[in-house]
């Protein structure tokens, strides 16, 4: 992936994003220049195979409440439910990103589990090749979904090749 | 007598979706496995009609968990559930032997037939 055109993986990651939180809970986002609020929650993993990246997704945890209650169809969630709905949801997303770029490029991975944070949490990687989609939801909860590449080293690549 | 399913998915989430659509159906879902691990180990106790397994999951992979089941059970129904839905692992599902795959996201309309079809239940 890391060859891949920066725009092709913004139409994919973009694309997959709105239509599955669309499906799922049927929450419209909106591709907006915003600031999260105080209070967010992060979703996080890293492809691996044969492209490597991380993808890392921010949002106010008002946005994660209210998905996991359209998805549950309850009132009330618990942290728990929030947690494992937030990884499950970004997991399909993960799934559905792989899909996407294996029929525009051949190239297949995999990624790890999800892992949940409350609050932010940014993957390290000063030097690294950073995508950074905004989103507005229909009730103006905002998010952030974080496409990054990992910078390598002159010497790492005289190596890999 | 209702056919029994057991899930296959580390995400509660994930077996609570598959749960509601089943509920007023004739399958039923007979037990939870969080891994692949669990699934062999609770295989021969449950005797499930058909197992709904996931691929991402820890420790061993739904592939080759549905790889190891099928050559100890190759009369085992295992359909594949998963958003890692592209060729490779597509193709590789097919070659071990599993009788379908269901791309979450998913939905009832989705579900049922591929299970009825699994199991070769036309009049489910």
């Amino acid at each position: 992936m890391n060859s891949l055109p920066q725009c092709e993986v913004q139409n994919v990651l973009d694309s997959v994003m709105r239509d599955i939180t669309n499906r799922v809970a049927n929450i419209q986002l909106c591709k907006k220049d915003s600031v999260l609020s105080n209070n967010i929650c992060t979703v996080h993993t890293v492809f691996e195979g044969n492209y490597h990246a991380s993808l890392t997704l921010c949002a106010d945890t008002s946005l994660f409440i209210r998905l996991t209650k359209n998805v549950m169809q309850e009132e009330k969630v618990a942290q728990k439910d929030i947690e494992d709905f937030s990884k499950e949801y970004f997991n399909v997303i993960c799934g559905q990103v792989v899909a996407h770029l294996f029929e525009d490029t051949h190239l297949s991975s995999r990624f790890q589990i999800p892992t949940f944070y409350v609050g932010q949490h940014l993957p390290d990687g000063q030097n690294d090749s950073r995508l950074v989609l905004r989103y507005t939801s229909n009730c103006n909860e905002c998010a952030q979904l974080i496409y990054q590449i990992p910078f390598l080293s002159k010497e790492h690549c005289m190596d890999e090749n | 007598m209702s056919k029994k399913i057991m899930v296959v998915d580390d995400s509660r989430m994930a077996q609570l979706q598959l749960q509601k659509i089943l509920d007023d159906t004739d399958y039923q879902v007979a037990a939870c496995c969080q891994s692949g691990e669990d699934a062999l180990r609770m295989y021969d106790e449950v005797k499930p009609d058909l197992v709904t397994m996931d691929i991402l999951m820890p420790g061993m992979d739904g592939l080759e968990a549905a790889r190891l089941l099928l050559q100890e059970h190759p009369d085992a129904n295992v359909l594949m559930v998963s958003s890692l839905a592209y060729d490779d692992t597509i193709n590789e599902a097919n070659s071990i032997g599993t009788k379908g795959f269901v791309y979450k996201p998913f939905d009832r309309d989705q579900l049922l037939p591929a299970i009825q079809h699994a199991i070769g239940d036309a009049n489910a």
